[in-house]
């Protein structure tokens, strides 16, 4: 047993739960030697994250751990998330797990005088000594209000077994229903004498999308991220998706990148750096695509790994459309250099796509990432649910290291600006815009880079031409305005200029 | 003669001995002219009996005779609410 006054004197210690995401959100895991509370609606997650912190407490950390369960069966806990890959009979076959069932009989027991939880706590007491446990999941407290009908007996009941859970110096992750997403922080109250630290887990309908999200609401004498951060479950398990500029920490650095044409990589001043991330706009049809292109075969030419990620085209005409411009992806795709991606933004929420992008950078391992186009993501997301993603999605690339070009495509021909540009310009590195040109009635291509952070760049608008070798980067319009912020317009020559021709 | 109820009484000793605990349910048998076969299990002496009989409030008596097995918590003080509880006819006494 542990020293009781020594342990309430010292500030907690944090400990990791392996929880993908939960140690960032939580400034390093759950306060140890505590009881915390993690409190949801129903179907909002708690048992999968109860399950995973056990879980991954024992298997990652080989930290025994006792699961009460006071609803559902062990049995069926077993089952559930067997689908994640998590072997439960395995661990309980090494000692290193114990279930208490706790879960409500067929037929209930009929209550004819006074009673307390003797029982349960003593086979809570039992489980944790048998294996000299570390962790303790309860799952859910509030079911015991729904087993025995003695609220106030039951209210003391909890507030002994989370005083049993001190004294043996164990870290304690109870659960406890909710009724509404934004409203009281649990059902009976069980936060008020249960714990100094609350875990919030929602499962938000907006817009016609789930939303899950999870938020640290107090961790006593601790510092925590604020606010709600989205999560997904997915078959590995949960994966909060950091939301906080992260990459401000990171180092940048100096090596620059060519982006597979010349006259681009003039107008960069060299190319764009390394650990850069470079926003390409412009309108359907102006050579997005191509600078896309350009930009992952120039990575594979010079030996880098390339991922392509593509939202808007199949793999048949991403493939057709770069051999028109002579560039074979799947040769490259052969040899190991190249990964095409397709998917349809509308296949699942942004969160999950954010995790599937997560996973094939981490597997591929690419130094350069091609997302055509960023911009397809905003008709399956509401614009806050969108912002999250980009801002997950470019901290992501930033801690990777990995160059990245976004397309973005704007709703106008010329100029304007689109959702993404307005959520992704302060995060994005370099900014080309590609516009069409009108000029005397024929429409022509120009494009500025008008953003390079760390570095000189050509701040003149240069016409540019696609033919079947690419793209092909100009000179400068002359006596033409508005070409990036509106409808470009023809200025008189200068007097001066006027002055010269009338002697040519 | 088997006897007419057959139950099994859990407790925690520690916090009430078992013979102070089954006095009223003995009286109550007793009173309606019936016999019972009576099993005490003292956690605080046999806690493994805690996980065999999924025990979590206690006092926990269980009936398993007559059938079907009945399970009932809580102190056997008020005779009344434990005679109908329990199924056991006190008219005839009085």
């Amino acid at each position: 047993m542990k020293n009781l006054s020594k342990l309430d004197i010292q500030a907690p210690v944090k400990m990791p739960t392996g929880i993908e995401g939960f140690e960032h959100l939580s400034m390093g895991g759950l306060p140890q030697g505590r009881t915390t509370l993690l409190v949801g609606t129903s179907g909002s997650g708690k048992t999968i994250f109860a399950a995973e912190f056990l879980y991954r407490g024992i298997a990652q950390y080989g930290r025994p751990g006792v699961f009460v369960t006071l609803e559902e069966k062990p049995i069926e806990i077993m089952r559930n998330v067997k689908r994640l890959g998590w072997d439960l009979v395995d661990l309980i076959a090494k000692n290193q797990l114990v279930f208490v069932d706790g879960s409500p009989d067929p037929i209930p027991a009929e209550e004819v005088g006074r009673y307390n939880l003797e029982g349960l706590i003593l086979q809570v007491r039992q489980a944790i000594l048998q294996i000299k446990a570390d962790l303790v999941v309860i799952d859910s407290i509030g079911s015991l209000f729904h087993q025995f009908s003695d609220t106030s007996k039951v209210r003391l009941e909890i507030f002994r077994i989370t005083e049993v859970m001190r004294e043996l110096g164990v870290t304690t992750l109870m659960t406890a229903e909710r009724l509404d997403e934004y409203g009281h922080i649990s059902r009976h109250g069980v936060e008020e004498f249960v714990s100094d630290n609350v875990i919030v887990m929602r499962n938000v309908l907006s817009e016609e999308k789930c939303r899950r999200t999870i938020q640290v609401l107090k961790m006593r004498g601790d510092v925590h991220s604020k606010g709600e951060y989205p999560f997904t479950i997915s078959n590995t398990g949960i994966t909060i998706l950091p939301l906080s500029a992260m990459e401000l920490t990171q180092e940048s650095s100096n090596d620059r990148n060519g982006t597979g044409n010349p006259d681009l990589d003039l107008m960069t001043n060299g190319g764009i750096f390394r650990d850069s991330i470079f926003l390409v706009s412009g309108p359907t049809g102006g050579g997005k695509t191509l600078m896309s292109a350009m930009f992952a075969a120039e990575g594979c030419r010079t030996g880098e790994k390339v991922l392509l990620l593509a939202y808007e085209e199949s793999r048949e005409q991403l493939l057709r459309n770069a051999s028109s411009w002579g560039i074979n992806f799947s040769k490259w795709e052969q040899e190991g250099l190249l990964r095409i991606v397709c998917q349809y933004p509308e296949a699942m929420g942004l969160e999950d796509h954010l995790l599937v992008i997560r996973r094939e950078i981490q597997a591929f391992k690419p130094r350069r990432l091609i997302m055509d186009s960023i911009s397809a993501m905003e008709r399956v997301a509401s614009v806050r649910n969108f912002r999250e993603f980009v801002i997950g999605l470019t901290s992501f690339m930033k801690q990777e290291r990995v160059c990245s070009l976004f397309t973005s495509t704007t709703p106008q021909l010329s100029g304007g600006e689109s959702v993404t540009e307005t959520h992704i310009s302060t995060i994005t590195d370099v900014i080309a815009l590609l516009r069409y040109v009108e000029i005397n009635g024929i429409l022509r291509r120009g494009i500025a880079v008008i953003k390079m952070r760390g570095s000189q760049h050509d701040k003149r608008i240069r016409e540019f031409t696609i033919d079947g070798d690419g793209m092909h980067v100009g000179e400068p319009f002359q006596n033409v305005q508005n070409i990036i912020l509106g409808v470009a317009s023809v200025t008189p020559m200068r007097d001066s200029d006027r002055f010269e021709k009338m002697f040519e | 003669m088997a006897a007419d109820f057959k139950f099994t009484l859990i407790f925690f000793g520690e916090n009430i001995p078992g013979g102070e605990l089954k006095k009223p349910l003995e009286r109550l048998v007793e009173l309606a002219g019936k016999t019972c076969e009576l099993e005490l299990i003292d956690l605080s002496i046999q806690p493994e009996a805690a996980v065999q009989y999924h025990v979590l409030a206690t006092p926990l008596l269980i009936r398993s005779n007559p059938l079907p097995i009945r399970r009932f918590i809580g102190h056997l003080t008020d005779s009344k609410r434990v005679a109908r509880a329990l199924g056991i006819d006190l008219d005839p006494a009085i």
